[in-house]
């Protein structure tokens, strides 16, 4: 397991350090000068820009001055933001609590919604719950995120008045207590729902699939053979089996959450990463742009090696596979 | 020939022959509705944010100009970004999934070592930090899209290809003393096509959604209107003018719906085994 774990880990540096070159080959292939680019368009202190290539080593060949960005990087140095007046790594950091808010309730809820549903399409395949199930997942999965927003916002907030329209707190809301955290909750409702719609269709539709296909298998018939309940051959035998392809979406889900939080973000103005991300791109706040990407890229990587690992401490065979290898 | 069974089976399943005449009638009224209708759809009038009437079915927008007629020229946009990013994408795809595939060794590493980490990008956040950084317009958008969207085509191609090179006719065929390259665009390549059929629509279905949500956030280009430049409108005016985000969203749903219909027909009429899974009745009920 040990052995297999380093080797995945072998393979996610490498891609961490591609990541980190495109985010700094797009800055720094671009016309115009890259200085420029990492100020972006706010007026700077006189002499930070020579501060700057001297500190980047602008004026060394590219490879050097690539090693020093890694190296920046490895020490939480993303930059500094003319824009918000700030380093990059505490702007992200600031913001980091607001999208953790909306994404975790989302992520877990779609996640066990998704497997419910899955099991209920699964049950009889081609049922008219099955049929339900599928169009559900099929129309989920086409519906543009920000989309579902603005229409849950139209019906919810405008027409029932039910929630805020946006933001994550109001105004009058108090200080602190009970009261300011009921206020959050009422801020966090759309948004949340937006999203689990959005990632239970995906986790659904997966767990739909691999339940099908695990019903079919011989030990089903077995299991039902000895006598064990229902109930009992969904959890132990169908669910088990069908886990694989589950937990590599649910992490695909979470590795990706930046992705959905950008345009949920975005129309509920919930000052989170993802609204972060497109002021700067309004702004054209260099650093910024740079810093999400760079961050959002390396969740993935981390996502996909913790899904690796889950896959090898649930199914036995990789492990022996790779420990054979 | 090859064709025949797949293409009826396609005809026979509801959603594949609804979702197919949707997208004909749609290709049509983006070729020809811009000439039927005669309103411009960049026309200003002093008709702001008016609802939908006899005289505007789908209402105006903040400037008076005419939904129906920039919701008819945005489908010419949104079908043409993501039929020829979709389309560059398969292309790049096959490609070079292909030669992974049927050369295999250094090449076949190298190739799936790219695909992953492009697959391992959030295609969003790269296409916005792309899109903001060379400028917006419509073919860096579908150059970014088609940019983001080859891997899934290129690891299923391999896939096939590593199937379809296994079988005798390519052993006849190297025996005839073909030479390798030949015996790839001509045997190997056209019978790994049908497992990437599928694909082709669910790649447009993904990049009319791409450029929606790009032109949403407002980095399309301001003068092609596109569904998105129509619900990014929409979102401004969401309080005061319903109609300015509900119908270019229902369109866009629909849309990519409908492709994503498709694709999964298509896949079912090539795939015996999905069809089964749809009509089996499963053995033991739980």
């Amino acid at each position: 397991m040990l052995r297999y774990g380093l080797r995945r880990l072998g393979w996610a540096v490498p891609t961490v350090i591609g990541i980190v070159a495109v985010g700094f080959v797009l800055t720094h292939i671009l016309p115009g000068d890259p200085v420029q680019a990492m100020i972006g368009e706010f007026p700077a202190p006189e002499g930070y820009a020579e501060h700057i290539r001297e500190k980047f080593g602008l004026d060394r060949p590219l490879p050097v001055q690539f090693w020093l960005f890694l190296t920046s990087l490895l020490r939480g140095d993303l930059g500094y933001s003319f824009a918000h007046n700030a380093p990059v790594t505490d702007i992200i950091f600031t913001r980091a609590g607001a999208t953790l808010a909306l994404m975790i309730p989302s992520l877990v809820l779609a996640s066990v919604l998704g497997v419910v549903f899955g099991a209920i399409g699964a049950r009889r395949a081609g049922s008219r719950s099955d049929v339900a199930v599928t169009a559900f997942t099929v129309s989920g999965q086409s519906v543009p995120v920000f989309w579902l927003a603005m229409m849950l916002i139209l019906v919810f907030s405008v027409r029932l008045g039910l929630f805020p329209v946006t933001g994550m707190t109001s105004i009058s809301a108090p200080e602190s207590g009970f009261g300011r955290f009921t206020d959050f909750l009422r801020h966090l409702v759309l948004p949340m729902v937006t999203l689990t719609l959005a990632y239970m269709t995906v986790v659904a539709r997966v767990a739909r699939s691999a339940m099908i296909e695990s019903l079919q298998e011989d030990y089903i018939l077995t299991a039902e053979a000895k006598g064990l309940k229902n109930g009992e051959i969904l959890r132990k035998h169908v669910l088990r089996n069908s886990l694989p392809p589950i937990i590599t979406v649910i992490g695909f889900n979470f590795g990706y959450c930046l992705t959905g939080a950008v345009l949920t973000e975005t129309v509920f103005g919930w000052p989170g990463i993802g609204s972060l991300f497109i002021q700067a791109v309004t702004n054209r706040d260099y650093p910024v742009i740079e810093g999400v990407f760079v961050l959002s890229a390396i969740a993935v990587v981390l996502v996909n090696l913790i899904v690796d690992l889950l896959y090898a401490l649930i199914n036995p065979k990789i492990r022996r596979a790779h420990a054979v290898a | 020939m090859l064709w025949r069974r797949p293409g009826r089976r396609l005809l026979n399943n509801l959603s594949g022959r609804v979702s197919a005449v949707y997208i004909l009638v749609l290709v049509i009224v983006a070729l020809v509705g811009p000439l039927v209708i005669s309103k411009d759809p960049s026309q200003i009038s002093r008709s702001v944010l008016k609802p939908p009437s006899p005289s505007a079915w789908f209402g105006t927008d903040q400037l008076g100009r005419d939904q129906l007629a920039r919701l008819v020229d945005g489908a010419r946009v949104s079908l043409l970004v993501g039929v020829v990013a979709a389309g560059m994408a398969v292309i790049v795809g096959v490609l070079v999934g292909a030669f992974a595939g049927f050369f295999g060794g250094w090449l076949d590493i190298a190739l799936m070592r790219v695909s992953e980490f492009f697959q391992v990008m959030p295609t969003l956040i790269v296409a916005v930090a792309i899109v903001a950084l060379i400028g917006p317009g419509l073919f860096n958008i579908i150059l970014v899209i088609a940019m983001l969207s080859w891997p899934q085509t290129a690891r299923v191609t391999r896939g096939e290809v590593l199937r379809v090179k296994q079988l005798e006719y390519i052993d006849v065929a190297r025996c005839q003393g073909r030479p390798e390259w030949r015996i790839l665009l001509r045997e190997v390549i056209p019978n790994a096509i049908p497992a990437v059929m599928p694909l082709i629509a669910l790649c447009v279905a993904e990049a009319i959604l791409q450029e929606a949500s790009i032109s949403f956030l407002g980095l399309g280009s301001p003068d092609t209107i596109s569904w998105g430049l129509l619900l990014h409108d929409g979102q401004q005016n969401l309080l005061r003018a319903w109609w300015m985000s509900v119908i270019p969203g229902v369109a866009t749903f629909i849309t990519v719906l409908a492709f994503n219909l498709l694709g999964d027909s298509v896949s079912a009429a090539l795939n015996p085994r999905l069809r089964l899974i749809g009509r089996v009745r499963r053995r033991v009920k739980i």
